[in-house]
C-alpha cells in the first residue's frame, strides 16, 4: 500500500520538496510547542529547589542535582507501587479491548430488536458524573466485599466501558460489508466474523483503546484512592498524589516523581508504536 | 531501638524512612499467622534498614515463626503529614506498638485534601478507619454532624483532664457541649518581621507594629518598587484578606450566638473591610499589582519571606523549619500580631478522632491518648513545627525560652477559633468570594457584606433546619423497590424481546447472538451499574449527608437548584461557554496534527510519540505542570508571550515585545477558561492517535479513483478524507462534549477545589463534587447530577439526529 503523501512525491517530484520542507517546520514547531512543558517538567526535575523560579526559560538545570530524585525514590516503595500498577493496568487493558470490541461488534453488526435504545443507554451511563455514583458503587463494591482488594479496579473493565464500546462501533460502521457477506456465504460463524475478520481489520482501533485503556488506568488515583486502604496495595499515581502532600510546594520532587512515573509508560509507547500505529500499514486494510 | 532514628544527619534533606507504611508491603508478610506476630514491627524495620543478608532475614523470619503469638488488635490511622512530620509521626507509631503488644497500629499516608472524600466513602461503606487525623477547617462539617465518637465520655470514664489542653483546641472540637475530637496540635497566628529590612528603613527592629496603623506606616515604608517600571520590588505587608482574624480583632463576630444566623454584617465590619482596602490601595496600588507581586513565588525554597522580598506577614510556626533550612542566615522576629482592638489570633488545629463505627474503639482511643500525652506530643512538634495543643506541652522551656516560637505560645492564649456549625464551610466560602470582590473593587465593602449576609442566611438556615419533619430513609425498602423494578424491567423486555423475534429463528437466533456479544456489557450493568445510577437517583430526592440517617424531601432538591441557588445556574454557564470554546478546538487541532502525521515523511514516527507525549503525562501532573506555566510573572508562556522580537525605531534599533501586557491567565477570571482550552490543546495527541487510526482506515483504491478523477489537495481532502473520516469526527464530537460537560480535574486541581478567581473556573461538576464532600450535600449533588444527565442527553439526542445528515457509514448501519 501507497500512501497519498508517497503519491503525491511521485506525482509531483519539484513540488515536493518544497512542501516537505513546510510539512517539517509546521511539525518541528508543534513539536516543540507540545514537548516543552515535558522538557520542563525534566528540566526542573534536575533543578535545586532554590534556582527553578529564578532560572525562567531556562530549562537547563544548573547546577544539576539529583536531590529531588532521591527525595522521590525515599518517599516511597515505588517498585511495589510499580508491581500494583502494572498487574491492575495490565488486566485492565485486556478485559476493556475484548468486551468493548464485542459490544461495538454486537452494535454495528447484529441485528436485534431494541438495539437502538440499548445503544443510547450505553451511552447514558456515561452522562451521569461518576462523583455522584461514587458513593452507591462504594457500597456495592463493599457489600460484594470487594473493598481492599484490586478487584473494583480490574473487574469493571472486563463489562466494557462506553467510551470504547462506541469508539470501536464507529470503527466496524466504516468498514465495508463484502468480507463479512463473503464469510457468511462460506457458512463462518458469528464468533469467526467478529474475531477473524473485524478484529484483525479494526487493529488501528483497537490499539488506540488499548492505548486510552493502558494510560488510564496507569494515572488514576481515584479509584485506588477510594477503594485501596493498605499501603502495600498502593499504584503509582496514589503514590504520586501522597507524594505530592507529603512534599507539599517543593517542585523539584514532585516533578522528579512525576517524571519517574511517566517514564514507564513513555518506554511502553516507545518500544510498542510501531505495532500502535505502523502495524495497520501492514496488516492492510484494501476493504 | 537505635535504627529508628534517622541516621544520617543532614539538616537539609533527611532521609525518609517509611516503616509504619511499608510493612505491609512484604510479600511474605501477607499470611494471617505471620500478621498476628507482636514481632512484626521489630522485624519489618530490621528488614528494612539494618538486615541486608539473606540468610539473617531467613533467620530472623524462622524466629518470628516459631515465637509465641498473640493476636493483636489492628487500629488503622489515617493522615496526611508533611515529610518531616512523617518521620515524627511513624516513629510514635513504632513507639506505641512496641510498648502495647496487643494492639498493631497501621498509619497510612493519605491524601490531605482527599481524606474528607475517602472517609465519607468508607464511612457509607461501613468499613472506617479507627483513627483520623482531622484538620478542623477541613472536618468540622463531619464533627457538626455528630458521625464520630464522643471524646469527652471517654475522657471522663478514664479521668482524662480535658482542661491540660488550650480552651481554644477543646471549642474547636466541640459541638452542641458535646467533644468529637482529642486535641493534638494546633497553629496559631503572629506577625514574623524581617530584623534588617527594619534596619534598613530605617525602623527599629527591637519594636514591631502593634496597631494597624503603625502595621500599615511600616508597610509603606518598607515597600520599594522599580524606579523604572514602577513594579513593586519588596512588599511590607501581604494579608490584606485575612477575614476572620481581622474581625475578630475589631471586636465582630461571625455568628450570632446559637449559631443559626450570620453575624458579621456591621457597619464596624464594613469600616474594617474599607481599611484593608485602602491598606492594599495605598501599598501595593491595586489588588492586580499585589497579586502579580505574591504570585511570582511558589515553594518553600523561594519564599518571598525568606529571600528578603516581603517585609512582614501573618504567619504561623509550621513555616519556621522551612524558613530555617533555606534561609539558615535571615534575621528575623516574631511578635504578637497588631491589633486595632482585641489581642486575637485565629487558631487553626489538628485533632484525632474516631469515626464512629470503627471496631476496634478503645484500642484506639488508647492510641490518642499516648499520641496526645505531653512526651509524644513534644517529639512530633518538635519535627512537624506545629505546636502541641497540650499546655504543659507547649509551656515547655523548648518554646517558651525560643525568640521565635516563644511568641507563638503566647498567642494560644488569645487564641480564636472557627465556630463549628453545620455549613460553615460553605459561609465562609461565600464570604470569601465577596471579599475578593471588596479587594478587586468590584464591589463596595457594603454591597459585599450584604450580600455575604444573605448567603449565609440561605446556607445556614437549609443545613440546620430541623428535619424531623421529613421520613427516614429505609436503605433495605429502597434497594428492594429497585430490585423489584429491575426484575420487572427485564421480564418485560425478555416478553418483548420474544415477541419481536416469534417469526422468524434466523432473526430470534441473531437477536440471541447479539445479547451474547453484548453480555459482558449487560453483566456490568446489572451488577454496577444500575445500582449505582438508581441509587443515586433514588438519593436525589433525599437529603442525606452519609453521617446521619437520610430524610425524603420529595422535589426540594430539585426546586432548590433553580430557585434557591444562584452559583448552581452560574456553574451550568460556565460549562457550557467552556464547552463552545473547548470541543470545536480540540475536534479542529485534532484533526490537522493527524492529517499532518499521516504524512509519509522519514521520521515521522518520532513526532508521532512527540505529539503523543502529554497524554501520557498524569492528569494531576498535567495541571500542576501548567499551574507553574500559566504563572502570570515567571511562567514560561508570559515569558514568551513578552519576548523583545518586534524590531522598533525610536531612539535607535531595539525590540519591543509584542505584547506588552501578557494575560493574567488563572488570576484573571477572563482568561481562565481560555487558559484551561489551551491545556486541553496539549492533549491533542489522543485526539490525534483516534484521527490517525481513522485515517489509516481509509481505502487506498477510494484515494486512486479521486485521483483519476483529478482530485488533489484541498478537494480530495474535502471529497474523500473528510465524508470517510465523519465516523471518528461524530465520535470525537459526542464524546467531546459529554467530556466537557463534566470537566473536572483541571479545575479542582488549578483551583484547589475552589473555582477562582470570581468563580470562573467553578464548572457544573466542580460544584456538584464541593457539595457531595466538602459540605456534605449527598442529595443536592445527586439532583444536580440529574439535571445535568437530562442536560447532555438532550445534547447527544440531537446530536445523534443531526447525526443522519452528516456522518457518513461505508458498511451502513443496519
Amino acid at each position: 500500500m501507497t500512501s497519498p503523501a508517497e503519491r503525491i512525491r511521485a506525482d509531483s517530484p519539484s513540488g515536493e520538496k518544497a512542501a516537505a520542507a513546510w510539512y517539517y517546520a509546521l511539525l518541528a514547531l508543534g513539536a516543540v510547542a507540545l514537548a516543552f512543558p515535558f522538557a520542563w517538567m525534566l528540566g526542573t526535575s534536575f533543578k535545586l529547589p532554590e534556582t527553578v523560579a529564578p532560572s525562567g526559560l531556562h530549562l537547563w538545570p544548573s547546577p544539576w542535582t539529583l536531590s529531588g530524585y532521591k527525595a522521590a525514590y525515599d518517599g516511597a516503595p515505588w517498585l511495589l507501587y510499580l508491581r500494583n500498577t502494572v498487574l491492575i493496568t495490565a488486566c485492565s487493558v485486556v478485559g476493556t479491548v475484548l468486551a468493548s470490541s464485542m459490544a461495538a461488534f454486537a452494535f454495528a453488526r447484529l441485528r436485534a430488536p431494541g438495539k437502538e435504545p440499548l445503544f443510547v443507554l450505553v451511552l447514558a451511563t456515561l452522562m451521569l458524573p461518576a462523583q455522584v455514583t461514587m458513593i452507591p458503587a462504594f457500597i456495592i463494591f463493599r457489600s460484594l466485599g470487594w473493598y481492599d482488594t484490586f478487584l473494583p479496579l480490574i473487574v469493571p473493565s472486563f463489562f466494557g466501558s462506553a467510551v470504547y464500546i462506541f469508539l470501536i462501533r464507529q470503527f466496524f460502521l466504516t468498514l465495508p460489508n463484502d468480507l463479512e457477506d463473503a464469510a457468511r456465504i462460506d457458512g463462518c460463524s458469528t464468533w469467526t466474523i467478529y474475531w477473524r475478520i473485524l478484529m484483525p481489520l479494526a487493529t488501528p482501533a483497537l490499539v488506540t483503546v488499548a492505548l486510552f485503556a493502558f494510560v488510564g488506568a496507569w494515572n488514576d488515583f481515584m479509584g485506588p484512592l477510594i477503594y485501596l486502604n493498605g499501603m502495600d496495595k498502593r499504584t503509582l499515581a496514589l503514590g504520586l498524589v501522597s507524594f505530592q502532600n507529603v512534599w507539599g510546594t517543593d517542585i523539584v520532587q514532585i516533578m522528579a516523581a512525576s517524571t519517574v512515573i511517566t517514564l514507564p509508560v513513555l518506554i511502553v509507547f516507545f518500544s510498542f508504536q510501531r505495532y500502535f500505529i505502523e502495524g495497520v500499514v501492514t496488516t492492510g486494510i484494501k476493504g | 531501638m537505635g535504627f529508628l532514628v534517622p541516621r544520617n544527619d543532614n539538616p537539609i534533606r533527611r532521609p525518609y524512612p517509611y516503616p509504619a507504611e511499608i510493612g505491609d508491603g512484604i510479600p511474605w508478610k501477607r499470611s494471617s499467622a505471620f500478621r498476628r506476630l507482636c514481632l512484626t514491627d521489630w522485624l519489618r524495620l530490621s528488614y528494612l534498614h539494618d538486615v541486608k543478608h539473606p540468610l539473617a532475614l531467613f533467620v530472623l523470619t524462622l524466629l518470628a515463626v516459631l515465637a509465641p503469638c498473640r493476636a493483636a488488635e489492628r487500629v488503622v490511622f489515617w493522615f496526611g503529614a508533611s515529610h518531616d512530620e512523617k518521620i515524627a509521626v511513624d516513629r510514635m507509631i513504632a513507639e506505641f506498638n512496641r510498648a502495647n503488644p496487643d494492639i498493631r497500629v497501621v498509619g497510612m499516608l493519605t491524601p490531605m485534601q482527599q481524606i474528607q472524600q475517602k472517609l465519607l466513602l468508607s464511612v457509607a461503606g461501613g468499613v472506617p478507619p479507627d483513627v483520623v487525623r482531622f484538620y478542623t477547617e477541613l472536618g468540622g462539617e463531619m464533627m457538626a454532624r455528630e458521625g464520630l465518637e464522643r471524646m469527652d465520655l471517654l475522657a471522663k470514664r478514664d479521668g482524662v483532664d480535658l482542661s491540660a489542653f488550650y480552651p481554644v483546641a477543646i471549642t474547636q472540637n466541640t459541638f452542641h457541649g458535646k467533644l468529637y475530637g482529642m486535641p493534638w496540635v494546633v497553629c496559631p497566628n503572629a506577625l514574623v518581621y524581617n530584623r534588617r529590612l527594619f534596619r534598613e528603613a530605617g525602623l527599629d527592629p527591637n519594636r514591631p507594629p502593634r496597631t494597624w496603623d503603625e502595621l500599615k506606616q511600616y508597610a509603606l515604608k518598607l515597600t520599594k518598587r522599580d524606579p523604572k517600571s514602577g513594579a513593586i520590588t519588596q512588599l511590607g505587608w501581604s494579608d490584606v484578606s485575612s477575614f476572620q482574624g481581622y474581625l475578630w480583632q475589631s471586636g465582630g463576630e461571625l455568628l450570632t450566638p446559637d449559631g443559626r444566623h450570620p453575624a458579621f454584617n456591621t457597619e464596624e465590619t464594613v469600616r474594617m473591610l474599607e481599611f484593608w482596602v485602602q491598606f492594599q490601595d495605598d501599598e501595593a496600588g491595586n489588588r492586580q499589582a499585589l497579586n502579580a507581586f505574591v504570585t511570582q513565588f511558589s515553594g518553600a525554597a523561594t519564599d518571598p519571606f525568606g529571600m528578603e522580598k516581603l517585609a512582614m506577614r501573618l504567619d504561623t510556626p509550621f513555616r519556621i523549619p522551612d524558613l530555617k533550612r533555606y534561609f539558615p542566615h535571615l534575621d528575623y522576629g516574631v511578635a504578637p500580631l497588631p491589633t486595632v482592638k482585641y489581642h486575637v489570633s485565629e487558631v487553626v488545629g489538628n485533632s484525632l478522632v474516631i469515626p464512629r463505627g470503627s471496631h476496634h474503639k478503645e484500642a484506639a482511643w488508647r492510641f490518642i491518648r499516648f499520641a496526645t500525652s505531653r512526651q509524644q506530643l513534644l517529639n512530633v512538634c518538635a519535627m512537624s513545627g506545629r505546636l502541641p495543643a497540650r499546655i504543659s506541652a507547649a509551656r515547655d522551656p523548648r518554646y517558651t525560652s525560643d525568640p521565635l516560637l516563644g511568641p507563638f505560645v503566647k498567642a494560644l492564649d488569645n487564641g480564636r477559633t472557627l465556630p463549628l456549625v453545620p455549613g460553615y464551610m460553605e459561609m465562609l466560602e461565600a464570604i470569601g468570594r465577596q471579599t475578593d470582590l471588596i479587594l478587586n473593587h468590584h464591589k463596595t465593602a457594603r454591597e459585599a457584606m450584604n450580600a455575604a449576609a444573605v448567603d449565609s442566611e440561605r446556607i445556614l438556615s437549609r443545613s440546620n433546619e430541623d428535619v424531623s419533619r421529613f421520613p427516614v430513609v429505609r436503605w433495605g425498602r429502597v434497594v428492594a423497590a429497585l430490585g423489584a423494578i429491575l426484575a420487572v424491567a427485564l421480564i418485560a423486555i425478555g416478553a418483548s424481546f420474544a415477541r419481536a423475534t416469534r417469526h422468524s429463528r434466523r432473526e430470534r437466533r441473531e437477536a440471541l447472538e447479539f445479547l451474547a456479544f453484548l453480555s459482558p456489557w449487560l453483566c456490568g450493568f446489572l451488577l454496577l451499574t444500575f445500582g449505582a445510577v438508581a441509587g443515586s437517583m433514588a438519593l436525589s430526592f433525599s437529603k442525606w449527608d452519609v453521617l446521619t440517617p437520610g430524610r425524603w424531601v420529595g422535589w426540594r432538591n430539585y426546586t432548590d437548584l433553580f430557585t434557591n441557588d444562584p452559583r448552581f445556574l452560574h456553574s451550568l454557564a460556565n460549562t457550557g461557554i467552556f464547552t463552545l470554546m473547548a470541543v470545536p478546538v480540540s475536534i479542529v487541532s485534532g484533526l490537522a496534527v493527524a492529517m499532518l502525521l499521516n504524512l509519509k515523511l522519514a521520521g515521522i514516527r518520532v513526532f508521532r510519540t512527540l505529539f503523543y507525549l502529554p497524554v501520557v503525562v498524569s492528569g494531576v501532573a498535567t495541571a500542576l505542570l501548567w499551574k507553574e506555566l500559566f504563572n502570570p510573572n515567571t511562567g514560561i508562556i508570559n515569558k514568551l508571550l513578552t519576548l523583545p522580537v518586534l524590531p522598533a525605531l525610536k531612539g535607535g534599533l531595539h525590540f519591543v515585545p509584542l505584547i506588552v501586557n501578557p494575560p493574567g491567565w488563572l488570576a484573571d477570571p477572563v482568561w481562565s477558561k481560555p487558559a484551561l482550552v489551551i491545556m486541553g490543546v496539549w492533549g491533542v495527541g489522543g485526539g490525534m492517535l483516534i484521527y490517525l487510526a481513522g485515517l489509516q482506515g481509509i481505502p487506498a483504491q477510494l484515494y486512486e479513483a479521486a485521483e483519476l478523477d483529478g482530485a488533489r489537495g484541498w478537494k480530495r481532502f474535502r471529497n474523500v478524507t473528510l465524508p470517510l473520516l465523519t465516523p471518528v469526527i461524530f465520535y470525537q464530537l459526542v464524546m467531546g462534549i459529554i467530556g466537557s460537560f463534566q470537566v473536572f480535574t483541571q479545575a479542582y486541581v488549578m483551583t484547589a477545589g475552589t473555582g477562582q478567581p470570581e468563580d470562573s473556573l467553578l464548572f457544573y461538576v466542580l460544584y456538584l463534587f464541593n457539595n457531595a464532600f466538602q459540605w456534605l450535600k449527598i442529595g443536592y449533588a445527586s439532583a444536580m447530577a440529574w439535571v445535568l444527565f437530562v442536560i447532555v442527553l438532550l445534547v447527544t439526542l440531537i446530536n445523534f439526529i443531526m447525526a443522519k445528515r452528516w456522518v457518513y457509514y461505508e458498511g451502513g448501519p443496519k
